[in-house]
């Protein structure tokens, strides 16, 4: 069969990076990981507003405890981080802007994520209150 | 509550109007619960409207009538949830 390509067009026709639904999937996995996180949570901080701030500490102290908030938190700012960046590529036109958001978004999810997961770690591995 | 099983001070009291006089730090208080209560409504609007989400991605639900019932269904879901919470920290003295 005869080609009838040049050859720039079928070395850009070689196709995707194979990463296209990459993004699609990490949406997906986070949400149904979270509809479980956030009832927990949800749940958790009801049982959490009733007691004190001794209370709040030593619930953290149980690894479930830390290692399911870590979890929510992580999914929660990845999740979001996802649907920014539809909202960004989706609605912001002038490359510039959208570039610097794109950016921001990535540096702010990660950050966020960074510090609440630390700072959680931070009280979980607290010596504790006066128990 | 269980303060004062272990001989703790009372935690402060949520502002209750008909014994407190006005005071600049109610103002404060009452803004930030509403904004709480329209935060607990927005997580579990997202929540109910995701799952229509996914099931869509599986191919499900797009018959007007099913889209409009789910639709309904996540914003009753929402605030029935977001009312039941709150209700419940009510009950438990949380507030």
């Amino acid at each position: 069969m005869a080609v009838i390509r040049t050859p720039l067009g079928r070395a850009r026709g070689m196709g995707s990076a194979k990463h296209g639904v990459g993004h699609f999937i990490a949406q997906r996995t986070t949400a149904v990981a979270l509809v479980v996180l956030v009832l927990w949570g949800v749940s958790a901080a009801l049982g959490l507003s009733r007691g004190d701030y001794d209370d709040a500490v030593l619930w953290l102290h149980s690894p479930v405890n830390a290692g399911l908030l870590s979890l929510l938190a992580v999914a929660a700012f990845w999740h979001m981080q996802l649907g920014m960046r539809v909202i960004i590529e989706d609605y912001i036109e002038a490359p510039a802007t959208k570039a610097a958001l794109l950016l921001l978004n990535v540096l702010v999810g990660w950050g966020a994520g960074a510090l609440t997961v630390v700072s959680l770690l931070k009280v979980a591995l607290s010596p504790g209150a006066n128990i | 509550m269980a303060d004062a099983a272990k001989g703790m001070r009372a935690r402060p009291l949520s502002p209750h109007l008909q014994v407190w006089r006005w005071h600049v730090t109610m103002a404060g208080s009452i803004p930030g619960k509403i904004v709480f209560f329209f935060i607990t409504l927005s997580v579990f609007y997202h929540l109910a409207n995701g799952l229509r989400h996914l099931a869509w991605d599986a191919g499900y639900g797009f018959n007007p009538k099913t889209a409009d019932l789910t639709g309904i269904a996540a914003m009753a879901f929402a605030i029935v949830a977001a009312a039941a919470v709150w209700f419940l920290a009510a009950m438990t003295g949380a507030l």
